[in-house]
């Protein structure tokens, strides 16, 4: 077992070799593809050289900034803010089992997207509606939560079971759209839409669901020294000086917001929330101070690689929920087995 | 610095009333203990005193102000809460876990800086916990936890330690580490405390005033001597008790001795 004073001193070197890994892995992902475009060409394309450097082929201009770049930066963007929302809550719930869709806004966004495409919404208003109804979920358990004799002050675990309500109602609504949705067109595209991918990926997506991603983000890395004070029982928390309820409501709002604007523009993708944040746990210890920061760079790169695998492994595309899962499991029970857990 | 309570009383929503008139305070340097059976409410009375729960009459003053119109930060750094030492579900390092104790001096966004670390490392100090700083807070035993909790308090320069039955569940030699600590604390740094304890022994050996929380609802304020009676004693525990002086070398010791069942 290696002490707290190595984890600290390799800290620093581990998130620049990441951050560094992260650049170069994104702009060989851009070179790959069913349509391969060599790196000295993304080079030349993205050094704002324009469609002349592409050459006399025109669709790798195309290709590339419709869709690749847009692909590339959201799953990034999205494997970043899942992961960062996994450990914030569960610094909030003091819980090491919570995820980001722990209060129901997964559930209560695939529901929105259900119902966006079985009302024929275009792209953008699946995502919009998408949206919202992640939002509705989490202000219902709010709702739930908060009248009744406990008003004003709501015990985590009232919070958490109220979340689990919400979500298990969500999914039943999702499974009724399912059951009513045209089992030739409209089902397939629900089916495929709830596995989550980034397929469907267009510029458009990434303008709307980045700001909400990148709003947290910040929010949760300025947060991240508050959030060890966070995971301490209430009243010791209280004690320390901190806006407890001012700090637990904007790590709920961040959360949402991330994770209702993943779902919203890829679809539900399990997993990054709850295996990386306990990756960076093993590797660095407990401290938010280090695992927020290493748990976005870490999400970021698990989220681009399998992206990266779902669409070029195969002539098909593989939902790259499976993959999560697929890849994860074995990494995560792998470095259990390694470092026996994680302590400090 | 003064802390004082004035007639507090508190009951929980449609529950007895558990606290009723309940007057005491600490200056600068003292040590004040909090005795009383099982459920007549010390917890309770912790949680008034710190603003976790609110006086339903009554209030807190700290040096002639009203607690409860401080704000969060103007209070937890004047006064400091040493909970007892439980487990932790994300463990850290001793040293960042007494670092956490200056909060209540960084804002919402704030990152410790080197005069926060500092004054950690002054409380490790002071708290004798220095060897420990790399460890796991899930490693250490339940006696080192208990003093690294103290110095976690004391990271944030507080004139007030409030204490939550710091030397229950320790075994002779800490529960003596700690008591010494505490009395150190109040003698040269002038860091009052107020402790709830279960046993008289150490509110006579540490504190100066006491305060005795009766079964009948009724409380009692004073000097140890005056307050903890054999027959106070006898009426609040139920216990028939035998007290006995010892001096051994100069210094005095009591000791109470349960005899049986009143």
């Amino acid at each position: 077992m290696e002490n707290s004073g190595n984890r600290e001193k390799k800290f620093i070197p581990v998130c620049l070799s990441l951050a560094v890994i992260l650049l170069a892995g994104a702009l060989l992902a851009l070179c790959m593809g069913q349509y391969s475009i060599r790196p000295g060409t993304v080079f030349a394309v993205l050094s704002g050289n324009g469609p002349e450097a592409a050459g006399q082929n025109k669709n790798l201009y195309t290709v590339l900034y419709k869709i690749r770049i847009p692909r590339v930066l959201l799953s990034m963007l999205s494997g970043a803010g899942l992961a960062a929302a996994g450990a914030a809550f569960q610094s909030l719930f003091s819980n090491p089992l919570a995820t980001p869709d722990t209060l129901g806004v997964a559930n209560g966004a695939s529901f929105g997207a259900a119902l966006g495409i079985l009302l024929g919404f275009s792209a953008a208003g699946v995502q919009l509606t998408a949206l919202l109804c992640g939002i509705l979920a989490v202000a219902l358990v709010f709702a739930v939560t908060g009248s009744g004799r406990s008003a004003g002050k709501r015990p985590m675990i009232m919070v958490i079971l109220a979340g689990m309500v919400v979500s298990s109602l969500f999914s039943a609504m999702v499974s009724l759209i399912k059951y009513v949705a045209d089992p030739q067109d409209v089902l397939p595209v629900i089916t495929f839409w709830l596995m989550g991918s980034f397929s469907g990926v267009t510029q458009r997506s990434l303008t709307m669901g980045a700001p909400f991603i990148l709003f947290g983000l910040t929010l949760i890395f300025l947060l991240r020294h508050r959030l060890n004070a966070l995971s301490l029982p209430e009243d010791e928390a209280r004690s320390l000086g901190i806006n407890l309820n001012l700090i637990r409501g904007l790590v709920i709002l961040t959360s949402t917001a991330i994770t209702a604007s993943v779902v919203a523009s890829c679809g539900l993708i399990g997993w990054v929330g709850l295996l990386i944040p306990h990756i960076s746990r093993m590797a660095f210890g407990n401290n938010n101070a280090r695992v927020v920061p290493s748990t976005i760079l870490s999400g970021a790169l698990f989220m681009l690689i399998t992206d990266t695998a779902a669409r070029c492994a195969t002539a098909a595309e593989i939902p790259v929920s499976i993959l999560t899962a697929v890849i994860g499991a074995p990494v995560f029970i792998l470095l259990l087995r390694r470092t026996g857990g994680f302590r400090v | 610095m003064r802390f004082e309570v004035n007639n507090g009383s508190f009951s929980y929503p449609g529950g007895r009333k558990i606290l009723q008139n309940v007057s005491f305070w600490a200056e600068s340097g003292n040590v004040v203990s909090i005795l009383g059976p099982n459920g007549v409410g010390k917890t309770t009375l912790l949680k008034c005193m710190l603003g976790f729960l609110r006086w339903n009459t009554g209030k807190t003053m700290i040096d002639g102000k009203n607690a409860q119109e401080m704000s969060a930060k103007e209070l937890w750094q004047r006064i400091a809460y040493v909970p007892q030492a439980k487990n932790m579900v994300f463990p850290m390092s001793c040293e960042e876990m007494v670092l956490l104790g200056r909060s209540a001096w960084l804002g919402m966004f704030g990152v410790p800086g080197k005069k926060d670390k500092e004054a950690a490392e002054h409380a490790m100090e002071l708290a004798g916990v220095c060897h420990l700083r790399k460890k796991s807070c899930a490693e250490i035993s339940g006696g080192e936890l208990q003093l690294v909790l103290i110095a976690r308090a004391l990271a944030s320069t507080p004139s007030l330690l409030i204490l939550d039955e710091p030397e229950t569940g320790l075994d002779f030699r800490n529960q003596l580490i700690v008591l010494e600590l505490i009395e150190r604390l109040a003698k040269q740094e002038k860091i009052s405390a107020i402790l709830n304890t279960h046993y008289p022994e150490h509110a006579i050996s540490i504190s100066g005033n006491t305060l005795l929380l009766k079964r009948s609802g009724t409380n009692l304020f004073g000097p140890v001597s005056e307050i903890l009676t054999p027959s106070n004693m006898e009426e609040t525990f139920g216990v028939e008790v035998s007290m006995r002086e010892e001096t051994i070398r100069g210094k005095s010791y009591y000791s109470v001795i349960p005899v049986a069942l009143a």
